[in-house]
């Protein structure tokens, strides 16, 4: 209770489980970045949403956080639902948000816990929505 | 010196201009422009005399049905509504000015407390602050304290239930969200609990426990779309049917010769115009003050963890909010019937908490127990959230409140701690 005996075998926080990237990896995932976004060229739809993810999945890989909030929030702004974009960047947001804290940087946390009350409000809109 | 008696005397007493100084403390903390200072701290000021009218409409509607409800069913009907609790304790009890520095003060210790303890919560939903510094100052002026041990006391009681509250719930979220990120800060944790642990009790466990998630529910909730809409379809039969037993003699008191079921039927309006109003007020009054203080909070407590209000959870489990927002809906009607028997108040059901916290209920109902768990433990959840304000009902009467209770669990478990463990110490010593 507390969050002092807390099971902590299946949940380590995200960076704890990321290892770092060799240079081959690093190539390959670059490459991927290429070709999504030449898919991404003409694609509409449901489609342009799965590519928008997966280059949001990539740049989180290469731990480029920036770009993959921008790939993630394309998607959620295509279509506001739940799922894979909008889990992300809740994620994404609290840790760019830590990382200001860290900084003392006044405008990057507030532009967060903005983002994050954003989100707030996307979750209260897409579930209306849904009945 | 007559300056400053006049300034004390007339000017610090008015709480509207207590909570435009806590936002002008706030954004000349964070170092804002001028402009920015003097506009945020007018906004604020602004916000609070919105607040203030938004009150008045809503208590002038309630008293109208409390005079119906009486008539028509000879019991006393109370509409929980924590908004109307709060306009009416800032207004009519003249509380405004504590209130408002005991939302400072629980603000306060809840950085305390982040910052020197393993418990990293940093409360982040300003509503739900509010009705906590409004509720812990009612119990405590109900217990006879005024003035600074008021203050003080309720910021300390308000100060920890924002960091327990989060910390409580935490174990169920992160089976919910799958990581610690991110913590849930809404004061209904209790009845949260009350439904895990029924949930766990009577719900499904192990291999047979299946999700709500895997059910396909029908598309038939239109009417939640819009939560304005969503109070009025309540409201409205609510009003007409008490005014039709009360009859044409007691339902057209003060209708100045309109027809009494039509008078009846602008009355529930009125009751939702005034929701609209005071909540556009608590939106302008808390726009400035609360990013201004939790970007002091992160800067003091970088590695916090923030507790979100309640739609934070929404996304990983919807089915279970509608099933829970039937199911407490559910609770909340046998409850209704059920507690008079016992001689308590009648509770009519609130849409707007039968909703948000109904709804996260359900999700707390289906991580622990299942489809059985979330349904059991949704319906006596319902029951569990017409208890407290019934049980509140005596406190709040006793002081002057009009035909209302609170709605949100923890705020109401910590009036209640006024009144059954600390009134009577104090009246001990």
């Amino acid at each position: 209770m507390f969050g002092l005996f807390k099971n902590k075998k299946d949940k380590k926080p995200v960076e704890e489980t990321k290892v770092q990237l060799t240079d081959e990896e690093k190539n390959n995932l670059n490459n991927e970045i290429k070709s999504l976004k030449s898919a991404l060229k003409g694609q509409s739809g449901n489609d342009k949403i799965v590519t928008l993810n997966s280059l949001g999945s990539t740049y989180e890989k290469l731990d480029d956080k920036d770009n993959a909030i921008k790939y993630y929030e394309d998607s959620l702004a295509e279509k506001e639902q739940f799922g894979d974009a909008y889990n992300a960047l809740l994620r994404l947001y609290e840790e760019k948000r830590k990382e200001a804290a860290y900084k003392k940087d006044d405008d990057d946390i507030q532009k967060y816990v903005g983002k994050m009350d954003d989100l707030m409000s996307i979750s209260k809109r897409v579930l209306k929505s849904n009945y | 010196m007559a300056v400053i008696k006049f300034i004390i005397d007339n000017i610090l007493t008015q709480a509207a201009i207590t909570i435009a100084l806590i936002a002008a403390l706030g954004l000349i903390l964070q170092r804002k422009s001028f402009g920015s200072v003097l506009s945020g701290t007018f906004k604020t000021l602004l916000g609070f005399e919105v607040l203030s009218a938004g009150s008045s409409i809503i208590v002038a509607s309630l008293t109208y049905f409390g005079k119906i409800f009486s008539h028509g069913f000879h019991l006393t009907g109370i509409v929980p509504s924590i908004e109307a609790i709060n306009g009416q304790a800032m207004n009519q009890l003249g509380l405004g000015n504590e209130i408002a520095l005991t939302f400072l003060g629980i603000f306060i210790v809840n950085i305390i407390i982040a910052r020197f303890s393993p418990w990293k919560y940093i409360f982040l939903t300003g509503q739900a602050l509010l009705w906590m510094a409004t509720m812990t100052t009612i119990g405590g002026h109900a217990a006879g304290l005024t003035g600074f041990p008021l203050i003080a006391l309720g910021s300390v009681i308000g100060g920890i239930f924002a960091v327990a509250m989060p910390a409580i719930a935490q174990p169920i979220v992160r089976k919910i969200t799958g990581n610690d990120a991110i913590a849930l800060g809404h004061f209904c944790t209790v009845g949260y609990m009350v439904e895990s642990g029924a949930a766990w009790l009577f719900g499904e466990r192990g291999e047979k426990k299946h999700s709500l998630e895997d059910v396909k529910l029908p598309k038939s909730l239109e009417f939640m779309q819009d939560t304005y809409l969503s109070v009025m379809v309540v409201m409205v039969p609510l009003y007409l049917i008490t005014a039709a037993f009360a009859g044409p003699k007691y339902g057209s008191i003060g209708a100045g010769g309109m027809n009494y079921m039509m008078f009846a039927f602008l009355q529930a309006i009125q009751f939702v115009v005034g929701v609209y109003v005071l909540l556009a007020g608590v939106r302008l009054l808390l726009g400035e003050i609360v990013p201004a203080f939790r970007g002091i909070a992160m800067k003091l407590v970088p590695n916090s963890k923030p507790a979100l209000d309640c739609p934070v959870l929404f996304p990983y489990s919807p089915n279970s909010v509608i099933i829970g927002f039937i199911t407490t809906t559910i609770g909340t009607v046998i409850g209704m019937f059920f507690l008079p028997v016992f001689g308590l108040a009648v509770i009519l059901p609130g849409m707007l908490t039968n909703f948000f916290a109904g709804g996260t209920a359900g999700i707390f109902g289906n991580a622990v127990g299942g489809r059985r768990g979330a349904i059991i433990g949704g319906v006596i959840h319902g029951l569990f959230i017409t208890l407290l304000p019934a049980l509140l009902v005596g406190v709040l009467t006793h002081m002057g409140f009009t035909n209302a209770s609170a709605t949100d669990s923890d705020t109401i478990v910590a009036c209640l701690m006024y009144a059954w463990i600390i009134s009577p110490i104090l009246k001990a010593v």
